[in-house]
């Protein structure tokens, strides 16, 4: 057995060495990337652009529709905007830190990041909103609505400006700010001059990525949004009424304007300057002092408590209270709605361990090719933009461009779909992440690898393999955790199977009657394995350390 | 101008002690090269005099005041980078001004010393080029007329020439002494590269292992150095494991393989009869002279190889009491008449020879490099 | 084995061609960005050239995969395997290979043991100094049983004083296991130690291909004179010739002989001279040719050598380098001295198209 295994691979390896064969391997990788990626993605809303007359006569829809997408954007502009405000001094706090709860913020300031979104949503609902709201102390209550929404956006997409942002002030090399400091600045103008310029294209990253995810999120907002009705919001309206047409519409809308958007962001972030002709010494060094960097740390303390992490995790309290009240026992033994409820489980890991294989084989070699720049600049350049489409659209409006295209093929049974739907909108998370630990892995390595006498695959199997398995581990169970997140495409592509957070999303309308508690319960067990999982990224990531 | 005092600054990381009692005098106006090989601890000594590094005891002082609970953006010091650490996002113009302009001057208060200085280094006509678009020389140029512009009076240079090739290395490291000279600032330049600091320090300051061996001009460390270590890392040194047989007067014997040699006696170095010692001299002073001669200081042996080194021609030679030692012979354009078993005798000049007592940890150990 | 290439126009290399013999240690010399390194890789076959031919042993192996190519490349910064031990990564070669796992092992201790590093086979890369990293790294090579080395800088990330030291380990190791060598460097000390041949390259062009001996004592341009030795050189127009010498008639009207009689009447011609073939005396030895006087302006004290830079009388500089023990102590600053040089001694060059500024410019 052994040697039949031994005599493969090295049959393997022999293939490797010959160009014709690898070149076959890439083809079809970027074949799957533009067949099953991008051309779904755009041709699907293509085919049913003719349902849009039905809107377009229509006045009011017409001005919901309009009202939906202009919110979106402005929505997520100004998440992206405040969230880059208050997280910055969060970023600073935790990479240049010397106190002790370093690592202790460090933490937590991911929980918003690693709960699923249906729990994030239900958890603010309750926090603001609910009888139990700690705000109804203050004599006012809010409502679902737009308040709510922006309230929910600011406390998913904090995390995401602290992450970016920390990564890069880790890594990026101090000694510029050391060179500064020799020639005398402060610390205040040091950060103004030298730190943020040279982390702008960072900035814009993270700014980006705080929009894309504001704009996309669904499941969440539906929960918050009450009346109010943003695009996501909007396609599950129309979607629950049976109006295809608006639903066309809306998605179509978004995915034009968000790779606009996001192209122009792109472009004009770097030209963004940000003033450093001058230099104010002694204010500088005021704002400099222990005083105001205890200042500065000490707001966004409290904001970070107050907007971010109590709201998010405030669901804690009635899923204890479903643990003691009997709520446990019904939903263990699967009685009345909890039956669904295990079975759309099984649903979402068997979908999110499938969708999770198909991008590893079909990524790895999008991210070799985009990390080893093999094809050339411009070609690069543009396979890891087809690469990012994903990402840059809104799920939901992704949902209804797959679902289009993929039903059109009569033959493919709802679970397939759905896996598809789960693949592409995952596959970005595992390409990038990939290509990025790639890139760390200096050419001359392989190159001397071969030198030695190594063929292809076996450099690739005793050099890059090892040397990024962290890497393919954490790309993996981002895009599993992803995966079994995922609501908005799920939304408008499930017709009969429903995936748990589709599920608890109907729990939470009321469109199947459950308790506050069966609620709580039921989430509760959606952020035990997604913790689990990412219990495990950390200890893999830590372990590396 | 100002003169710096180090005492006893100790600084350990972890389980390396990166520098260990480390006391020195810099004098005012002087150039002062450190040098040593990698780990010695050169580059922690200057971040400290700079602040980057805090000591975790010792004292720094400036101009006779205690600089140590300073913060380096307080202490003025110049600092030149091994990495350069041009800001990337800045012109040359405005890395420059960056000291200035960081004390509050306006931007037409600055523009004076600015263009002084990049005429100075012949920068003007690259002061609107990115980092990035400079060659490595010009950036080198950059990040010292960036510390210059910044009106310090103490420069210190982690290793400024390590990004240059070597022959370039060679031409602009005069440039740098005549600039800092010409300024009249004082100046600690660190290396790696002993040839650098032999050819510009006014003192030279040898480390290993965290602590300073020896410090002094170039040519007295050079020919007469007090150190074993010093010896082997300034230019190059034979060494004989000896003993020592007697001493008379000015001059002391020693029994090298089996055969005696006659050394200058050091006052400073009290040596008894029968003691273990280090015998060094350099390869350009042994002589050679063909055939088999039986002389004061005179070993006989043969030739075991040789090269052509341009300038020069060196000669492996093994003695018949085993020593072995390397010799270096001006060149001359005919090809020499000196073959690989050619019979030979070496001459130790008295003169050239130095002493040393035997290392307690061994000469191999006193002498490793890594 | 034999090794000729031709090469047209790369970005970085145009028309290189030259053989290198069997067991011979050759050194690719040349100021960064001359080539070196693509050179290198074109042999090892990580690139391909736009034009021309690679042969090995008379092959031609242009389409030849690298690892195929049975040559060793050591980059400079060794890309050692940091997941594997010093013991892994040695057996790297012969494993992938398919050699079997004893074979494989012995050869690896083998070559540990002719490095000295047989004691630290269980240790990581990054648990061992610079100079033990390197040997690793050519070790990895050695186990190959390849017997073409191509080294990229292999001091060039060692300290000044450790590459001195390493120099001829890396000769003698190369001498004594029967292999050719390409060693790339900008350090034409190292060069000239090490290289039974030298091949100069500038901006992507074969400027001299030959023994240290001959690169040094002939080099046959400008950039070659400056880059290889430490070298003066003084514009001069050719006086006047006969069938043994010529007379330079240099800038102020000073008059030199050199042993050249190439060059015409009138000519725009460079004289070059070593500055150790320089003799420099404080007495004035009275009239003759080749004798020019001037005062001492900078006196550099190299550790074997002083160098002592003069300003001529017609304002030309002029340094000269001599051993320590006769220098020492004799010339102060301002000191009035007499620069002479035997004809002989003097190359001749054609006065460059570009400038002399251009050709000393070490790029």
């Amino acid at each position: 057995m052994a040697g039949i295994i031994h005599r493969f691979s090295v049959l393997m390896d022999d293939i490797s060495s010959k160009p014709p064969a690898r070149k076959l391997v890439y083809a079809g990788a970027v074949f799957f990337l533009v067949a099953f990626i991008l051309l779904p993605t755009i041709l699907g809303i293509t085919f049913k652009l003719n349902l849009v007359s039905d809107v377009l006569n229509n006045g009011e829809l017409m001005a919901r529709a309009e009202g939906a997408i202009f919110w979106s954007f402005a929505i997520a502009f100004t998440i992206a905007l405040f969230d880059l405000v208050a997280g910055l001094p969060m970023a600073w706090f935790i990479a240049r830190g010397n106190s002790r709860w370093v690592s202790v913020i460090d933490a937590l300031v991911d929980i918003p990041f690693v709960i699923p979104t249906v729990a994030l949503g239900f958890s603010t609902l309750l926090f603001w909103t609910g009888s139990s709201s700690p705000i109804s102390f203050l004599g006012f209550t809010l409502s679902p609505g737009l308040a709510l929404i922006l309230l929910l956006h600011f406390a998913f997409s904090f995390p995401v400006i602290v992450r970016v942002m920390v990564g890069e002030l880790l890594s990026y090399k101090g000694v510029y700010e050391t060179a500064a400091k020799t020639l005398g600045a402060k610390a205040f103008t040091v950060a103004r001059t030298v730190t943020l310029p040279i982390l702008r294209p960072a900035l814009i990253a993270a700014f980006l990525l705080a929009f894309a995810r504001s704009l996309s999120e669904t499941g969440a907002t539906i929960i918050v949004a009450g009346a109010f009705e943003n695009g996501p919001v909007f396609i599950k309206n129309a979607k629950d009424a049976g109006l295809k047409g608006p639903m066309v519409l809306v998605s179509f809308t978004l995915i034009l304007t968000s790779i606009a958007v996001f192209a122009m962001i792109r472009v004009l972030g770097t030209r963004l300057k940000i003033p450093m002709r001058n230099a104010y010494p002694r204010q500088e060094g005021a704002l400099s002092s222990r005083r105001s960097v205890g200042l500065r740390d000490a707001t966004t303390m409290v904001i970070f408590l107050l907007f971010v992490l109590i709201p998010s995790v405030f669901i804690t309290f009635p899923a204890i209270e479903a643990a003691t009240d009997g709520t446990l026992g019904r939903a263990l033994s699967g009685s009345g709605i909890w039956s669904n409820y295990w079975q759309a489980m099984g649903l979402s890991y068997l979908i999110g361990v499938i969708a999770t294989l198909i991008n590893i084989v079909a990524g790895l070699p999008v991210a070799i090719l985009i990390a080893r720049r093999r094809l050339g600049k411009t070609l690069t350049t543009l396979l890891e933009a087809t690469a990012n489409v994903p990402i840059v659209v809104p799920s939901v409006a992704l949902g209804v461009s797959l679902s289009f295209f993929w039903r059109s093929f009569s033959f493919l049974p709802e679970f397939w779909i759905l896996v598809f739907a789960h693949t592409t909108i995952t596959y970005t998370y595992f390409v990038q992440a990939m290509a990025a630990s790639l890139e760390g892995i200096p050419t001359e390595m392989e190159e001397t690898a071969r030198t030695l006498g190594s063929k292809p695959l076996n450099v690739f199997r005793r050099i890059v393999v090892p040397l990024t398995k962290y890497s393919i581990f954490s790309g993996a169970i981002l895009t599993f955790t992803r995966s079994v997140d995922e609501t908005g495409a799920t939304t408008a592509v499930a017709d009969q199977l429903k995936t748990a957070p589709v599920l608890l999303v109907s729990w939470i309308k009321q469109t199947v009657p459950a308790t506050t508690s069966d609620i709580a319960l039921g989430i509760s067990f959606l952020v035990l394995t997604s913790f689990a999982s990412l219990l495990v990224l950390r200890l893999l990531v830590y372990r590396r350390r | 101008m100002p003169e710096v005092r180090l005492e006893k600054v100790t600084k350990t990381y972890g389980k390396i002690t990166a520098l260990r009692d480390a006391s020195l005098e810099i004098h005012s106006g002087e150039y002062l090269c450190i040098v040593g090989p990698s780990g010695c601890g050169k580059t922690t000594l200057i971040k400290s005099i700079a602040g980057i590094v805090q000591p975790d005891s010792g004292e720094t002082y400036i101009d006779g005041e205690s600089v140590t609970p300073l913060p380096v953006e307080d202490r003025g010091t110049g600092y030149v980078f091994q990495e350069i650490a041009l800001f990337p996002h800045m012109n040359v113009y405005d890395n420059v001004s960056y000291g200035l302009m960081v004390k509050g001057e306006s931007v037409d208060g600055r523009r004076g010393t600015v263009t002084e200085m990049l005429d100075m280094l012949s920068m003007r006509g690259s002061s609107r080029f990115l980092p990035s678009e400079l060659s490595g020389g010009a950036r080198q140029k950059t990040a010292i007329a960036r510390a210059l512009a910044s009106g310090s009076t103490l420069l210190l240079l982690d290793e400024p020439l390590g990004a240059l090739d070597f022959k370039v290395r060679t031409v602009i490291r005069y440039e740098l002494k005549r600039l800092v000279k010409g300024l009249g600032l004082t100046a600690v330049h660190v290396t790696h590269d002993q040839e650098e600091a032999l050819s510009i320090a006014d003192r030279i300051v040898v480390m290993k292992a965290g602590r300073i061996i020896e410090v002094g001009p170039p040519d007295e460390l050079y020919l007469n150095p007090r150190n074993l270590f010093t010896a082997k890392f300034l230019g190059e040194a034979n060494f004989f494991a000896c003993r020592v047989l007697g001493l008379t007067g000015k001059t002391c014997r020693v029994d090298a393989g089996g055969a005696t040699l006659s050394i200058k006696r050091r006052e400073d170095l009290d040596l008894k009869p029968g003691e273990d010692c280090v015998v060094a001299i350099r390869p350009e002073f042994v002589k050679l002279v063909h055939g088999r001669w039986s002389r004061e200081n005179t070993l006989q042996g043969t030739i075991t190889e040789g090269s052509f080194l341009g300038d020069a021609r060196s000669y492996g030679v093994e003695t018949l009491n085993g020593l072995k030692a390397q010799l270096k012979v001006p060149a001359s354009e005919e090809e020499p008449d000196i073959r690989v078993g050619d019979e030979v005798s070496i001459v130790l000049p008295e003169e050239h020879m130095l002493i040393y007592r035997y290392p307690p940890e061994g000469l191999e150990k006193e002498l490793a490099l890594e | 084995m034999r090794l000729a290439k031709r090469f047209g126009r790369t970005r970085a290399l145009e028309d290189v061609t030259f053989e290198v013999k069997d067991g011979e240690y050759l050194c690719v010399l040349g100021p960064t960005g001359s080539g070196k390194t693509t050179l290198l890789r074109l042999i090892a076959g990580i690139i391909e050239p736009d034009e021309g031919e690679v042969f090995m042993d008379d092959e031609r192996v242009n389409d030849v995969p690298a690892e195929e190519r049975n040559a060793v490349y050591v980059p400079q910064t060794y890309a050692l395997f940091p997941h594997m031990t010093v013991l892994e990564n040695v057996m790297f070669g012969p494993e992938a290979r398919q050699e079997p796992a004893n074979e494989a092992y012995e050869a690896a201790m083998r070559v540990l043991r002719l490095v000295r590093l047989d004691h630290r086979a269980d240790a990581f890369p990054n648990e061992l100094s610079g100079g033990m990293q390197q040997r690793v790294a050519l070790a990895r090579g050695l186990a190959t049983g390849f017997k073409l080395l191509l080294l990229d800088e292999p001091l060039g990330a060692l300290d000044a004083r450790l590459r001195l030291e390493l120099r001829g380990d890396l000769r003698r190791l190369a001498k004594e296991s029967g292999l050719t060598v390409i060693h790339v460097t900008h350090d034409q000390e190292e060069a000239m130690t090490v290289a039974d041949r030298i091949l100069v390259l500038r901006m992507g062009r074969v400027q001299q291909h030959g023994t240290p001996f001959h690169v040094y004592n002939r080099p046959e341009n400008v950039f070659v004179a400056n880059f290889v030795g430490r070298t003066n050189f003084l514009e001069g127009i050719v006086e006047a010739r006969n069938r043994e010498r010529s007379t330079v008639r240099l800038r102020g009207s000073l008059s030199v002989d050199v042993a050249d009689t190439s060059h015409e009447d009138e000519e725009d011609v460079i004289v070059a001279v070593r500055e150790e073939n320089t003799l420099l005396t404080g007495d004035d030895p009275g009239e003759g040719r080749n004798v020019l006087d001037g005062e001492v302006t900078q006196i550099y004290f190299l550790g074997a050598y002083i160098r002592l830079e003069v300003r001529l009388r017609n304002g030309d500089v002029v340094s000269s380098l001599m051993p320590t023990d006769i220098l020492l102590g004799k010339f102060r600053v301002g000191d009035r001295v007499w620069v002479s040089f035997y004809p002989g001694s003097a190359l001749v060059y054609d006065y460059p198209t570009l400038g002399l500024r251009h050709e000393l410019e070490a790029y």
